[in-house]
């Protein structure tokens, strides 16, 4: 039987209907549900980033699917591998070239801090991307999993919007 | 004294007989050394050079020489003369004796024979001649070896830097055509970012309109220092890296390595974990196939089976996940044997992934090794002669697509293959088409391996009882050689009898493959072009290491 | 329902305002399609993948293409150092204005078609050349070396491909005696059969002659299998490498703006437009129906088929549709003359 405390009660919970936004949160919501990424695998993680956008774990649920080869119409640089002292220069020229908001993914330990390949007299690889530009999440793995990188695709969603959209699952 | 003509010298030692005894070693210090072993026959006797047997079992080569440096452009041209292709070219720096030594690596397409030349230079001024007159696949190890040791080739047409970065010291020189320039040249530079190089490769196009005029890789964007890490790990710490040198085939690459360590140590592995490699190195197989098959779908335009692709390629990595605990970059093989065993949810998982794959290869036949737009894609396109792939020392598919068929696996026989019923595709047109189906056809063939495997898996332990806990490898050099994804890879470890490697190189598949593009891809259109590099199957960690 | 607007907007209201009620009716059709299109097509590619597709922002990812274009508009708009500034903006409006221009002329239902023009059919194929010069303006502005080359394929592509189609327009136009689209639909009135389409005591190659427009329909909006200009794995993104923002954005929506504009042609030429298959009860649902299947099946084209080189792409058109259309030209010419009806 419903009482009028039901029915109360129904009319204050209308938020998931009505959201009164602002422009900006408005705005937020559109570009992290539209995260474009640029198609930057440079080494064993690309695969994973690759199985990520394939059939069984599937970014385009979350509207990333679009890979675009130009950096100009890319969102979201996904750093996926080993940055070379001699790769810096065009890592960072593609970053340059990315048209604002744009966000940084390091993916994998070597995007992270140079992953697996730092020992004392090293010569060729940078210590991690945010020593080139900044960083906006870090996903750590060798490779990650495929459901690492939609973890931090939806870290970056969270980063945006201030709201994540599924709940973070405790293990028992 | 010219390089060119030179003649051996006529001080020599006679020519070495069949009797002649194998190079002294220092007594290996665990195991007694066999007696009265019968000295390995010397199949280069002929040769007026003082070519000596080796014992394959325990190094890894059948015959070696050490010659002075400036006859090594006439020992390449009668190896040339005897049909043998380069395998590889690299250094070896002897701080303690003040010298550095250039090691020339072949062998023999058609049949079971590896040769290994070694020169010695001084370490203060370390030159020799270069021998990419015979064959032109030198170009690129000289270069990679010049950039690590500094040694300076003679007569090079462009020693600049091949991994390091092009500021390293060196001004790069380009070739201008001879014939002066034609009126619609310009330069385009393909990657090191783009969709179509699978990695970080920087190809720098001469084209006239939408034809190559002149294509040249330039490689080091990923150079990870591999073998350098092989001076600074200790044997059992390396095998990490092993398995991201090439990341889509790594367990065979890790077999390689563990074989080169067991093969020093001499080392038995029980039967039961050489079939589990077997298993799992062939499942990997499959599994890196078809990422090239997606890929290189993509590359035409076929946005599709990359996703078929990739479904079947997730049951496979599921079962490997289950035994090794890894999907990408697995550590499953140790020295001695395995890490853990399989257990009966992988036995089962993989018979049932074997009798589902099969009719998704049909599938995968008639929706697109038939279709038409595809075909007239691949025909004719990027031809590549025998001799090209023998100069260069290209392997795996690609020799094999161009009716040669040499096959580590066959010709080498390594762990327990030769107890395997398989046959290796071969097919003779040299284009594109060829090597498409070759890969294809190894599916298949990889499928009836797993299944003999899983039928002849026989019981006992995977681990060897007593492996050593510190592995110090005997001084001296020891090679193994597998058939990886994308061609033949070897490791060669040259030990100084300490628990870290002296030296550890490793030849790579892509590399030796790569290197033939520039000659191949003159005069074709930019389509065709990525349609033969996408043929190539290339990984280019693989070839900067 | 459709009627009584027609009815009394007719009769009440002037005619500057129910042009521009048709003004905003094509905007906003166009961009409505423009935008779900999107939706369609991901959709679709997800489903030809087996995978499940956009699901998460909305309902069905149904507010995904909204999401995809909060983000455009909000896009910095680079121009990059050195480019020829006016061009490079005014390319993509070009691309964009010729099929909503062009869509003034189609006839949605009976009755409603913006303008009744007598040579609808030549406006229509006027106004499309444009496009070609847009691409190669914006591929050429671009200053990019791979932006050339694509402007350069497209170029070729396109006047390759224009010949057979105006070809196949030149017999329908002989078949139908008429270049004004909406008699053209009002002649195939009936059951299906007598739909242009199944017009073969005419043309007896009629259905060779949709496949041909089709297949030219393809490469004009230069949509895979002859997408060679936005060769994704050789060009990076062709000619639109070096737009960002609602640049890109507009391009983005003209090349499914011209998906529309080829398949509501095609329903009027040869599949009866607002014609009811049936025979009874003809209207815009019709002419709808008609027009989502023949966008589903591009849509389907694209993600099944490999690409071809570029020769195989000109050859196809010099060697084999200009000599397909230039027979049924003749043998429609002969019929019509051995046969007048």
């Amino acid at each position: 039987m419903e009482t009028q405390e039901d029915s109360l009660q129904g009319l204050r919970d209308c938020s998931p209907y009505v959201k009164f936004a602002k422009l900006d949160e408005l705005l937020a919501l559109g570009r992290a549900n539209s995260l474009w990424p640029l198609t930057f695998g440079l080494a064993c993680c690309a695969i994973e980033m690759m199985a990520a956008g394939a059939s069984r774990f599937d970014l385009s649920r979350f509207g990333a699917e679009v890979f675009r080869p130009s950096p100009r119409q890319a969102d979201v640089m996904i750093v996926a591998g080993t940055i070379n002292k001699k790769m810096a220069m065009a890592v960072k020229t593609l970053y340059d070239q990315m048209p604002e908001p744009k966000w940084v993914i390091a993916m994998g330990n070597c995007a992270i801090s140079g992953g697996p390949f730092v020992f004392p007299g090293q010569y060729a690889v940078v210590e991690g991307v945010d020593k080139l530009f900044p960083v906006d999440v870090y996903i750590p793995g060798c490779p990650p999993r495929p459901e690492a990188l939609i973890e931090g695709l939806l870290k970056l969603e969270e980063k945006l919007t201030g709201k994540r959209r599924w709940p973070i699952v405790k293990p028992e | 004294m010219s390089a060119s003509d030179l003649q051996p010298k006529a001080d020599l030692p006679p020519p070495a007989t069949s009797v002649a005894a194998p190079a002294p070693r220092p007594a290996a210090p665990t195991q007694p050394l066999p007696a009265a072993a019968p000295p390995p026959p010397n199949p280069l006797a002929h040769l007026p050079f003082a070519f000596q047997g080796v014992d394959y079992a325990a190094r890894g080569y059948h015959c070696e020489v050490t010659i002075a440096p400036d006859q090594i452009i006439a020992v390449a041209e009668s190896l040339d003369k005897e049909g043998l292709a380069l395998d590889t070219i690299t250094g070896v720096d002897w701080i303690a004796e003040g010298q550095m030594e250039v090691v020339y690596d072949y062998f023999h397409p058609a049949r079971a024979l590896r040769v290994v030349v070694r020169t010695r230079l001084p370490r203060d001024n370390p030159e020799v001649a270069s021998i990419h007159r015979v064959f032109p696949g030198a170009n690129w190890h000289e270069r990679e070896t010049h950039d690590f040791f500094g040694i300076r080739f003679l007569g090079h047409p462009n020693l600049t830097p091949f991994l390091l970065p092009e500021d390293a010291d060196y001004h790069t020189h380009e070739a201008i055509p001879p014939h002066g320039v034609p009126s619609e040249m310009f330069t385009l530079n393909l990657g090191p970012q783009h969709p179509a190089t699978h990695g970080v490769l920087r190809v720098k196009l001469r084209m006239d309109g939408e034809y190559i005029l002149h294509a040249e890789p330039v490689c080091g964007y990923i150079h990870r220092m591999q073998e350098k890490m092989g001076e600074n790990r200790t044997y059992a710490q390396f095998l990490p890296n092993t398995s991201r040198i090439d990341y889509l085939s790594a367990m065979t690459y890790t077999h390689a390595f563990v074989g080169a360590v067991e093969r020093a140590l001499k080392l038995q592995v029980p039967p039961r974990a050489e079939y589990i490699r077997v298993l799992t190195s062939e499942l990997n197989r499959i599994s890196s196939h078809l990422v090239w098959w997606g890929a290189f779908l993509l590359d035409l335009g076929g946005f599709t089976p990359l996703l078929y692709a990739f479904d079947d390629r997730e049951k496979i990595l599921d079962l490997l996940e289950g035994v090794t605990g890894s999907r990408l970059t697995y550590s499953y093989y140790r020295i001695g044997g395995l890490c853990n065993d399989v257990d009966d949810a992988f036995i089962k998982g993989t018979r049932q992934f074997v009798a589902q794959m099969r009719p998704r290869l049909k599938m995968y036949r008639s929706l697109v090794t038939d279709n038409i737009i595809f075909r007239k894609r691949l025909i004719g396109i990027g031809p590549i002669s025998r001799e090209m792939c023998r100069k260069y020392g290209a392997t795996g598919p690609v020799i094999r697509g161009s009716g040669v068929p040499y096959d580590v696996r066959r010709v080498e026989p390594y762990s327990v293959y030769p107890e395997f019923d398989f046959e290796v595709p071969v097919f003779g047109e040299g284009d594109s088409l060829a090597r498409y189906l070759v890969r294809m056809e190894e599916m298949a063939q990889s499928l009836r391996i797993i299944e003999q495997a899983l039928d002849k898996l026989p019981a006992g332990p995977v681990m060897v009882e007593k492996v050593p806990r510190v592995i110090k490898l005997p001084a001296g050099d020891y090679c193994y050689a597998v058939e990886a994804a994308r061609g033949r890879f070897a490791v060669r470890i040259v030990s100084d009898n300490k628990e870290i490697p002296y030296r550890v190189k490793l030849r790579t598949p892509s590399l030796s493959n790569l290197s033939l593009f520039e000659e191949a891809s003159a005069g074709m259109l930019l389509p065709d072009a990525l349609a033969l590099m996408g043929s190539l199957d290339l990984v280019i960690p693989d070839i900067d290491r | 329902m459709f009627d009584w607007l027609r009815h009394s907007v007719s009769a009440w209201w002037p005619e500057p305002l129910r042009l521009l009620l048709f003004l905003v009716g094509i905007l906003s059709f166009v961009g409505l399609n423009a935008a779900y299109l999107v939706w369609v097509e991901r959709k679709g590619a997800a489903r030809f993948q087996r995978r499940p597709g956009p699901t998460e922002v909305g309902w069905a990812g149904l507010l995904q293409p909204i999401a995809d274009a909060a983000k455009l508009l909000s896009k910095q708009l680079i121009v990059p150092a050195g480019v020829d500034t006016t061009l490079f903006r005014v390319a993509p409006l070009l691309m964009m204005s010729p099929a909503l221009m062009s869509l003034v002329v189609i006839p949605w239902s009976p009755g409603l078609a913006a303008r009744n023009i007598n040579v609808g059919l030549l406006m229509i194929f006027a106004f499309g050349s444009i496009n070609v010069m847009a691409i190669m303006l914006g591929g050429w502005s671009s200053r990019n070396k791979y932006s050339i080359i694509s402007a350069a394929r497209i170029v070729s592509q396109n006047v390759a491909y224009e010949i057979p189609m105006l070809l196949v327009v030149v017999t329908m136009i002989m078949v139908t005696g008429t270049m004004n689209l909406n008699e053209i639909v009002l002649q195939q009135a009936g059951a299906f059969w007598h739909w242009n389409i199944f017009r073969v005591w005419v043309n007896p190659l009629m259905p060779v002659t949709f496949v041909i427009f089709f297949t030219c329909m393809l490469a004009e909006t230069n949509r895979a299998p002859f997408d060679m200009a936005e060769a994704e794995s050789e060009l990076v993104a062709g000619a639109y490498t070096e737009y960002s923002g609602m640049g890109f954005g507009v391009f983005f929506m003209a090349e499914y703006a011209n998906i529309l504009l080829g398949c509501s042609l095609a329903t009027a030429l040869f599949l009866g437009g607002w014609q009811s298959p049936i025979g009874v009860l003809p209207g815009m649902f019709w002419f709808l129906v008609k027009l989502y299947f023949l966008v589903f099946s591009v849509v389907w084209i694209r993600w099944t088929f490999p690409r071809t080189q570029f020769y195989g792409l000109l050859n196809l058109s010099w060697k084999i549709l200009i000599p397909a259309s230039l027979v049924t030209l003749i043998l429609t010419s002969a019929m019509m003359k051995l046969f007048p009806a």
